[in-house]
């Protein structure tokens, strides 16, 4: 009996490139944000004590029923439309049946062959720009399994010491999101799957029906890889990634599976149809369960619960609470506010667009609002443990510190510690700086004297600048905002410097 | 078979929440009492919408108390269902079937055949059905998180085996019967064939139903086909078993709600036969010169002679006890 080759060494991605064509299938698990469990009325709460978000609905305990939450269908509604998806007039639930500790009843109450949402499309952006169109089989209503801790062994049921369970997010409302098999990625599969992801992920916030907290599980990716060789139609055999909670993890997953996939089928192996666990460490995948597809769940109509009827009057409604989409909302402020590919990008990556379209709106110059929220309310943020938003920074308080530095009452150093007082408490702005006397030292007599006796006592640096290092005179302004506490108008003293010294600025 | 007043109201009239499930789509509460008016009375209290049970009815609930004290059944039209009689029924059962009908018409009820050609299939469907549903809501009962326990004799002690283990000493031989039929029945590639095809028999069997309730107000048929075996005498004959719910099966399976009265002895043990109404999904029929919706408990009360002995209860019913109903009403909520 020969064994058939299931393990080889990876191939190069560009290798596995020049051999195969990928197919890619993602499966997005997206955590409701509801006050309460999907079928119970047990708070949906993260980080609290193991099994005290619990009732005896989400325990399965004998003689409970399920009660389906309304918000939890909005919510799948929403997600489905802003998918491009169909609504179907009326949807079911099922159990998908086995048995596992983290689900109590011993089924998962799920959807199976009538999802709510169906037949949509996503359009993805890349990197550069590009568009690719992502097609959405369905997205449908589940109910989230309970957290088991393995003690011991390698950190799975099989061969643990003992294994504790944690029931309180048993029954969180979860939407999962299913792909058709995605074709035609070629080498940008991996970038494709994270950017998918992402816009997964900005949406459901921007619906604000999710955390999307990915570190805490709130958006969970499983990626279906397989390979064909070049030019072929038929679809290899896939392998299933499971759990992939960040989206540099995604792209780094894919990848890897491409390669482990390549490295089999060019050694003339097979693969196996399996789910693979997702090592952040070494950045490789490791054998799961093989799962096929005959896997038996005797799934049957959830008789407990009536069918959801969605009338036409419902989802014209919540169509009309839909937020612009995500992508068209960054293009757009992109162009309004002019800011540099970089600049927009990190303003991007610290989820700042909100205050900063709020403080342009209000009236600041998008340069402004970009660098009060990007840098000193960051940094106090920061410093206090807190998301810049939570400082409750308004608007009005941005316009108004920079309307004190266009005045040339305040420099930036000031104005940085005026914000810092006005969070302590002290006033508005102007206030602050009246009170504390903070008002740039802008008349001629005390600034030329502090000017005078930096410039005595560094002579040196007056020689260079006198030589036309006009730079150095930075090194005098230092001296002379110690002398002035700070108050003075750097710009005042630079030119007090050259009109001492005859030069022209 | 027990000489009592057995109610099964229509599907969702009465919460499940509490419950312990069986068959989910099947499972109803209904009263057993030693009159119609006690199960009435008993029925009213426990009727009316759950939020905690998405199936439970949000209809109104029915005087039912009223209905059961009503006796005048002139003009009704009862309907005797033509599959529910005849071949396997024993001839006591049908003897005093007969005799109910015979008290009705005397009574003034007109006495209609009517024709339920599913009702045929309704065992199969029931037997397809119910284990499905029940090998589903039995799962829990695993011994991992409360309730019985038991570990394998010998061999490590995974999940799985400890599981195994607690199901195969916890349960008796009829519950795993119906957990490995039913089991079967929802796997994949069998699916349609059984249950698939059970739940299409179930549409059927409605049909039925209400074909016949426009051409009848109530239907009647014998409550079972036999009187009651002895305790134990049929364990080794489970489809024997299974073959004395013929007659009660199909308004299980369609929710239509219905009642069970003594109806005298039949080879020394009680008989009894069984009304049954169009749920309450459908307009209430009115009989003539009647504002009250017929409900089954305005047709049990034929003045039926008693013959059930002293185990039955009196004939007619003692009057309602008044401060009971009032009792009822302040704890119910």
């Amino acid at each position: 009996m020969t064994e058939t080759l299931t393990e080889a060494s990876p191939l190069s991605y560009e290798e596995a490139m020049a051999r195969f064509d990928p197919v890619l299938g993602l499966e997005v698990h997206v955590e409701l944000n509801t006050k309460t469990k999907m079928f119970s009325s047990a708070p949906n709460a993260f980080g609290d004590e193991p099994n005290t978000n619990v009732n005896p609905v989400c325990l399965g305990l004998p003689g409970t029923l399920p009660v389906v939450n309304r918000q939890a269908v909005e919510d799948a509604i929403k997600l489905g439309l802003a998918l491009n998806c169909r609504i179907a007039e009326t949807c079911r639930f099922a159990r998908k049946q086995y048995f596992y500790p983290d689900t109590p009843k011993n089924w998962q109450t799920s959807q199976y062959d009538e999802p709510i949402a169906f037949d949509g499309h996503l359009d993805v952006e890349l990197d550069d720009g590009e568009i690719f169109r992502v097609e959405i089989e369905r997205a449908h209503m589940e109910e989230d399994a309970g957290k088991l801790t393995h003690a011991g062994g390698s950190g799975r049921i099989q061969g643990a010491d003992y294994s504790l369970v944690d029931y309180n997010r048993s029954g969180v409302p979860l939407i999962e999101i299913v792909t058709k098999p995605i074709v035609g990625a070629g080498e940008r599969a991996p970038e494709i799957a994270r950017a998918y992801v992402s816009a997964i992920r900005d949406i459901v916030k921007a619906l604000d029906i999710s955390d999307a907290r990915m570190e805490r599980g709130n958006v969970r990716c499983d990626a279906n890889v397989s390979l064909m060789p070049k030019g072929a139609s038929e679809f290899g055999t896939r392998s299933e990634t499971k759990n992939v909670n960040s989206l540099r993890a995604v792209e780094h997953a894919v990848t890897y599976e491409i390669r482990r996939h390549a490295g089999v089928l060019s050694a003339g192996g097979s693969i196996v149809q399996e789910t693979r666990h997702w090592k952040e460490d070494t950045r490789t995948t490791s054998s799961g369960r093989p799962k096929s597809d005959a896997d038996d769940y005797r799934y049957f109509p959830e008789p407990d619960l009536l069918p959801i009827v969605t009338t036409e009057e419902w989802i014209e409604k919540l169509r009309a609470e839909l937020p612009e989409p995500p992508a068209e909302r960054r293009r757009r402020l992109r162009e309004a506010w002019g800011y540099a590919d970089a600049e927009f990008r990190d303003v991007v990556a610290a989820g700042l667009l909100s205050e900063i379209e709020e403080t342009v709106d209000s009236g600041a110059t998008p340069a402004v609002a970009r660098k009060w929220w990007m840098g000193e309310i960051s940094r106090l943020a920061n410093a206090r443990d807190l998301e810049p938003a939570a400082l409750g920074v308004t608007p009005a308080t941005i316009i108004e510190l920079a309307g004190l530095i266009d005045a040339g009452k305040i420099n930036d150093k000031i104005a940085r510690q005026v914000l810092e007082h006005h969070l302590d408490g002290e006033g508005s702005p102007e206030e602050i700086v009246s009170a504390r006397g903070l008002e740039v030292v802008s008349d001629d007599g005390a600034l030329t004297a502090a000017v005078e006796k930096a410039m005595a006592e560094n002579p040196d640096v007056v020689e260079k600048v006198a030589g036309g290092k006009l730079k150095a005179i930075g090194a005098l302004i230092g001296p002379v905002m110690k002398e002035t506490r700070g108050q003075a108008d750097a710009g005042k003293v630079r030119e007090i410097v050259l009109a001492k010294l005859g030069i022209e600025g | 078979m027990t000489g009592t007043v057995g109610t099964k109201p229509t599907y969702g009239s009465v919460s499940r929440y509490g419950a312990i499930a069986m068959a989910s789509s099947l499972d109803q509460i209904g009263p057993v009492a030693r009159t119609t008016e006690d199960a009435a009375l008993l029925h009213a209290l426990i009727a009316g919408h759950d939020p905690k049970d998405s199936t439970s009815l949000t209809d109104e609930v029915p005087d039912f108390a009223q209905a059961a004290r009503r006796v005048d059944v002139t003009g009704l039209k009862v309907g005797v269902i033509r599959q529910l009689q005849g071949e396997g029924y024993q001839q006591g059962v049908l003897a005093r079937f007969q005799e109910a009908l015979d008290a009705l018409r005397e009574a003034g009820a007109e006495i209609v055949e009517v024709d339920c050609p599913s009702f045929e299939h309704a065992l199969s469907a029931y037997y397809l059905i119910m284990p499905s549903e029940a090998s589903s809501n039995l799962a829990r009962y695993d011994g991992v998180r409360y309730g019985h326990r038991v570990l394998p004799e010998d061999g490590p002690l995974t999940i799985e085996r400890v599981m195994g283990a607690t199901r195969a000493a916890g349960f008796g031989d009829e519950v795993k019967r119906r957990i490995v039929l039913g089991t079967y029945a929802l796997s994949a590639g069998y699916y349609d064939a059984y249950y698939g095809s059970a739940q299409k028999v179930r549409t059927l069997i409605q049909q039925d139903f209400e074909a016949a309730f426009e051409q009848a107000d109530v239907l009647i048929s014998p409550t079972s086909p036999t009187v009651a075996f002895r305790l134990g005498e049929k364990l080794d004959d489970p489809l024997a078993m299974y073959l004395n719910d013929v007659a009660t099966i199909p308004a299980n399976l369609a929710g239509v709600p219905g009642i069970s009265v003594p109806g005298g002895l039949a080879d020394d043990a009680p008989a009894a036969s069984c009304r049954w109404a169009s749920s309450s999904s459908r307009p209430p029929v009115r009989t003539p010169g009647s504002t009250t919706p017929v409900r089954p408990w305005s047709v049990c009360s034929p003045p039926t002679p008693n013959r059930c002995g002293p185990r039955s209860p009196s004939w007619p019913p003692s009057p309602p006890s008044r401060p009971r109903l009032q009792e009822s009403e302040d704890t119910y909520d």
